[in-house]
């Protein structure tokens, strides 16, 4: 195992450098530059050519390129040119904001889906399976903004209890245990909104897989052996049908770090979605870049973890 | 997983929107306001509708006695109007900072800014600092840092907007370019007293002195010609010697003020105000349940009712500084025709258009000028109102003829015309299908492909976009549109040309009486309604939704809510 | 034993039926999924055909009677500018069924290849496979697509074809995620026993792969595939925001249902968002209902 980890830690060194190619690539070509995404000024034609060349957009691209990769290798990421601060500054005022909403939603999913996913695997058909079915089909057919907004005119405006958006109530200076409370309640609409919309995906994938292994031949022989329908289910169906589904838990990675960009435009939420958002219709590249960069290396350590877990849980894989 | 990527191209949806709302800004400092009374769009500033339920207001607003919270889309942290970019910025820098010269109602010079000036032979500006001014550190404004604020922007370094090159200061040259230590044309004369010398006269410089001016001690420090580092440090905390100083940043949060005690025009009524972030979808919600007491508005019918029908809510309305306008690029055989350009006017029904966008809250516009700006001229203004006779009868003339399948074509080629938009537009998704529905039964078939604002831009500055729709912001400087409309122009995408217009606009640019100005520009204006460039259509409306709890909230096209924000006081 | 493929009668009372046969049986015998295919044809024949029953047309405005709830001229009210928000919704239908299911049967049939070729045959053909994947995976698509945009405006591709060319790109870019999933489960089914017999009566590996191991990672596939759907069908409408989507006046499920971010229409006009998200809804359940009759059918291990 431990060669495995070493060789795939190794590989990934050039697949990052050849993706960080490839993706300053692609933003090279993609039409219009900073300058041009900031129009509405009058800006001359020669001002316009010597601010380019101050950020250095008239320079070749290999050169650009390199230059880039030397700072990067040296853990400078450059500065972000919407906001004239480094680009590492600006991921680091934002992701833990993601990360914290991320983790919750998470979170939530997993408790929901997987029991659920569980009973309407043992019940199937059933008004139950087809109830849960029914509500995890909305939560991917309705676009995530609609949830959103039913959830703030339900109980933001209607009931009045939980606030519109953001993150923290503006004008309260509270500190300690009272600004988290502040900062929880910010954190429900925009968790639940997150998480049902992943929680129906999650919840189908553990249903099938679950329907899969209590198929299975040694599911027929544990009940022939005359034990409880409970011990089927939980001690021997139950850890064989997580098995995919821990996988898939790798996969999440990026996810937890890379931010949920539709619920934080909803809630106006400091996530760093948000910003990565903004910095591809601004073309603030050294952002998109070191943004784009740092979820490329969370992408590739998380499909690490993914099949690391699949060899660690189950016995029949063989990592070759 | 696929998720992740197709929430990224959702959330990019929504993102278009505020790059969207956020486009169209520029302006520079604005002016008092006029007496405001009710009456419509094309004769009065700033039309303002009281509360008229005050009882309706939200506890959570009531709640907040010396706190007024203002709702902004979102902040980029340039908090320093030398180097600023967004438009939210700006209103934090107006708190902050103050300038020279300030502007009025209409968008004229007036000396309520923290000096008075004098102008010699045309070309030399004396400016005398008044009494009192104080930085919020409580350190004297003086001429130094009046200087200072100048130098930044020539700076060989400088990357910010400002183009300081085009007025012509003496010796800006030796500066920018060369090895002096300071410019030969900005002298300081003594603690208040300043000097700023062009080349020639030039009556546009007025307005450029309405930048913020900054403390050289605090952000001079460790500044050395050329190396902008140390400044750019404090971008995000800023000092100045206006009514507030700022007390927090959080970013992509809340920007929170406190009264400046130092302020030279008085004590600001209202101690602490927040700038906070809220989502553009939501604002509207915010705002009616008490957690902000301002924010700007979209214009709409159902907007307006909303606001109206909330109760507690002062709504304050006024033109927009800027206007809509179907682009079109004049070298094209088809667009460089004039008859064609016409046709194309009289065959779009801008007035319904219009109204079914805005209401009664837009206008349909003529001339590139805002209709409460000093120079706004109507004099000898073709209206072109929808006429497809007329607009048949032109494309007739124009050598376009009627075909069998429906469409007009000239020496075998057929009249199409390819539109580049974007998605998601409040005006394109009501105007493109009337367009094309218009201009199909012209005998013209018109394409619509959809880009995003960046291609968009990069299009038209290659001309590879025949038509598009975009706005102009609008300064108080009419002479600033000469960038759009003259040969050859920056912002000019037309690839429009004539040397009777260029010759106008020279001419405006040196003349200092305003009167004569006045009349230059209605010429310009004439003709470029003949000519038509462009398709102007429409001028829409701000605006700002306050809290009736606010008294003496104060906005109009040309001077922001954040002027008299410090006069304001909260009713009990 | 070799399965053959047509019926034949052993003796008057048995009938040995091809595996095809048995899983159109009972395909058909399972209700439930007859009602995902009948709902999905509806929504075809709603949308194909439908159009021609209408008396609106795409193309007439008529600003001054927009926003109008439903009334006996107009079924489903007007829309902004006045045109008939159902025929938009039959017109939408089109787009929005063919870019959904084209998609993803494009990364699905790329995903599965892959993930079988490289869970089957491991070693470095896995490793280059699954790396190659991860590229794709951590390449941002946003970028890609709005380069495709600017070329197609430069290429002056007809607009109403773009939305086919990015259907298209988004199948390819999207499969890497499913080749995971197809992946992992063959890790393990590889493993079992009856591979092992497959291996011992000498098969060849693609009937090892595609008639042996694929079948049973086909419920993941199913599930990928219905989730997928309603996203790309959603997707579309995000998409035009970057120059890609339908442009006026075709209109599509996803872009009918963007008025929703207007929260005065949210409240005010449900006319304008509730037919779209139905439909979506009706699809995404009709393709799951059907998808879960199919594994039924095709499982080996459901005596029926």
């Amino acid at each position: 195992m431990r060669q495995y980890i070493t060789r795939r830690v190794l590989q990934m060194i050039p697949i990052l450098l050849g993706l960080s190619i490839i993706i300053f690539g692609l933003f090279a070509l993609a039409p219009g530059d900073f300058i041009d995404a900031n129009l509405s000024k009058n800006l001359s034609a020669e001002k316009v050519a010597e601010l380019k060349a101050l950020y250095g957009f008239d320079q070749p691209l290999h050169i650009r390129y390199f230059r880039w990769a030397g700072d990067a290798l040296r853990g400078n990421l450059g500065d972000s040119l919407q906001f004239s601060k480094p680009v590492t500054s600006v991921i680091n005022d934002y992701v833990w904001n993601s990360f914290i909403l991320s983790a919750f939603s998470y979170l939530l999913s997993i408790i929901l889906a997987v029991p659920i996913g569980i009973i309407s695997a043992t019940k199937q058909y059933s008004k139950f399976d087809m109830g849960a079915t029914v509500v995890a089909l909305i939560g991917i057919s309705m676009p995530a903004f609609f949830l959103g907004l039913l959830m703030i005119k339900i109980f933001a405006i209607d009931l009045h209890i939980l606030p519109v958006s953001g993150m923290r109530t503006a004008g309260l200076n509270a500190t300690g245990f009272a600004a988290m409370a502040d900062v929880g309640k910010h954190l429900i609409l925009p968790t639940l909104v997150l998480a049902f919309s992943g929680v129906g995906s999650l919840m189908r994938y553990t249903r099938t897989s679950m329907l899969e292994v209590i198929k299975q031949d040694y599911i027929r022989t544990a009940r022939a052996k005359g034990l409880s329908e409970k011990t089927v289910i939980y001690r021997h169906a139950l850890r064989n049908a997580l098995i995919p589904i821990v996988t898939i838990l790798g996969l999440m990675l990026p996810g937890l770090f890379g931010g949920a960009m539709i619920t934080e435009q909803i809630f106006a939420f400091p996530g760093i979605g948000k910003i990565a958002l903004g910095a591809l219709s601004k073309r603030d590249y050294p952002l998109m870049m070191g943004f784009n960069m740092f979820m490329a290396v969370l992408v590739l350590l998380g499909n690490l973890l993914s099949d690391i877990l699949y060899a660690a849980v189950d016995p029949r894989v063989r990592l070759k | 997983m696929k998720s992740f990527k197709i929430k990224s191209l959702m959330a990019l949806a929504l993102a278009g929107m505020l790059v969207l709302s956020g486009c169209g800004g520029g302006q520079e400092a604005a002016a008092p306001e006029q007496a405001a009374e009710k009456a419509d769009l094309t004769t009065q500033t700033v039309d303002i509708h009281k509360a008229e339920d005050p009882s309706k207001n939200p506890q959570q607003a009531l709640d907040r006695k010396d706190t007024i919270v203002v709702g902004m889309t979102e902040f980029s942290g340039k908090f320093m109007e030398q180097f600023r970019q967004s438009s939210y910025d700006m209103y934090v820098n107006q708190m902050i900072f103050e300038q020279l010269v300030e502007v009025d109602d209409e968008g004229k010079p007036v000396d309520e800014g923290i000096a008075t000036w004098t102008v010699e032979n045309d070309n030399k500006y004396i400016f005398k600092l008044k009494d009192g001014i104080k930085f919020s550190d409580g350190t004297d404004v003086k001429a130094e840092d009046v200087e200072f604020s100048y130098l930044l922007l020539a700076d060989p370094n400088y990357d910010g907007d400002s183009d300081m090159s085009k007025y012509g200061f003496v010796g800006f040259d030796d500066y920018k370019n060369g090895s002096a230590t300071s410019i030969e044309g900005i002298k300081v004369i003594d603690d208040k007293t300043i000097e700023f010398t062009l080349e020639e006269p030039n009556a546009e410089v007025i307005y450029f002195f309405t930048g913020g001016i900054v403390p050289k001690a605090y952000y001079g420090a460790n500044y050395t010609k050329g190396d902008l580092s140390s400044v750019k440090a404090l971008l995000t905390k800023p000092m100045g010697s206006g009514p507030y100083k700022m007390v927090e940043y959080k970013e992509g949060q809340s920007v929170t003020f406190t009264a400046n005690e130092h302020y030279w025009k008085g004590q600001p009524a209202v101690k602490n105000v927040i700038f906070t972030v809220t989502a553009k979808s939501t604002a509207m919600q915010s705002f009616l349940g008490g957690q902000t007491d301002v924010e700007m508005m979209d214009v709409s019918i159902e907007n307006v009712e909303q606001l109206k029908g909330a109760g507690f809510v002062d709504l304050h309305r006024f033109p927009t500084n800027g206007y809509g306008y179907l682009g079109m690029n004049n070298a094209l055989p088809k667009f460089s025709d004039k008859r064609v350009r016409q046709a194309l006017a009289y065959a779009l029904n801008r007035k319904d258009v219009v109204e079914a966008i805005y209401g009664p809250f837009g206008n349909v516009l003529n001339v590139p000028q805002s209709r409460v700006a000093w120079s706004y001229s109507e004099e000898g203004i073709n209206e072109y109102g929808y006429d497809m006779e007329k607009a048949a009868a032109l494309l007739d003339e124009a050598g376009w003829t009627m075909g069998d399948d429906g469409f007009r074509y000239k020496d075998g080629e057929k009249f199409e015309i390819f539109f580049t938009g974007m998605a998601d537009h409040p005006v394109l998704d009501i105007m493109l299908p009337v367009m094309i529905e218009s201009y199909k039964q012209l005998g013209i078939d018109l394409k619509v492909e959809y880009v995003d604002f960046p291609t968009l831009t990069e299009k038209t500055n290659n001309f590879s976009a025949e038509m598009w729709f975009m706005a102009w912001g609008l300064t108080p400087d009419p002479g600033d549109s000469s960038n759009v409309y003259k040969t050859g122009g920056p912002q000019n995408k037309y690839n429009y040309g004539s040397t009777k217009v260029d010759e106008l606009f020279v001419q405006g640019s040196k003349e200092t009486d305003f009167e004569k100005r006045k009349a230059i520009y209605a010429e310009i204006y004439k003709i470029l309604n003949d000519e038509l460039p462009c398709i102007i259509v429409y001028q829409r409306s701000d605006m700002w939704a306050a809290n009736s709890r606010l008294e003496g909230f104060h906005v109009t096209p040309y001077k922001e809510f954040t002027k008299d924000l410090w006069k304001v006081t909260i009713k009990e | 034993m070799e399965a053959v493929d047509k019926k034949v009668k052993i003796n008057s009372n048995e009938t040995i039926e091809s595996p095809w046969r048995m899983t159109y049986r009972r395909l058909k015998k399972n209700k439930l999924s007859m009602v995902g295919f009948v709902i999905l044809l509806g929504m075809f024949i709603f949308s194909f055909i439908g159009p021609f029953l209408s008396p609106h047309d795409m193309i007439t405005t008529n600003v001054l009677n927009a926003n109008k709830p439903p009334s006996s001229q107009f079924w489903l009210g007007t829309d902004s500018v006045g045109r008939d928000v159902l025929l938009r919704l039959m017109l939408g239908g089109r787009i929005s069924l063919l870019v959904g299911l084209v998609s993803v049967a494009i990364s699905v049939f790329i995903g599965t290849l892959v993930g079988g070729l490289s869970g089957f045959y491991g070693g470095w053909i896995d490793n280059v496979l699954m790396r190659i994947a991860d590229i794709f995976m951590a390449v941002p698509t946003m970028p890609i697509l709005v380069i495709l945009a600017a070329v197609m405006s430069d290429l002056k591709v007809l607009p109403e074809r773009r939305i086919f060319v990015v259907m298209f790109i988004l199948g390819i870019l999207s499969w890497a995620g499913l080749s995971r999933l197809v992946r992992g489960q063959i890790l393990t089914l590889r493993e079992q026993e009856f591979m092992q017999a497959a291996e011992a009566l000498g098969l060849k590996d693609s009937r090892k792969i595609f008639k042996h191991l694929i079948p049973n990672v086909v419920p993941t596939i199913i599930v990928n595939a219905t989730l997928g759907i309603g996203s790309s069908i959603l997707m579309e409408s995000a998409l035009s925001f970057l120059g890609l989507g339908v442009v006026p006046p075709i209109p599509s499920w996803g872009n009918m249902i963007q008025s929703v971010n207007n929260f005065y229409n949210f409240q005010n006009r449900p006319w304008l968002w509730i037919p779209p998200g139905v439909c979506i809804f009706l699809t995404v359940m009709a393709i799951n209902l059907f998808g879960d009759g199919l594994r039924d059918a095709l499982d080996p291990k459901l005596k029926r």
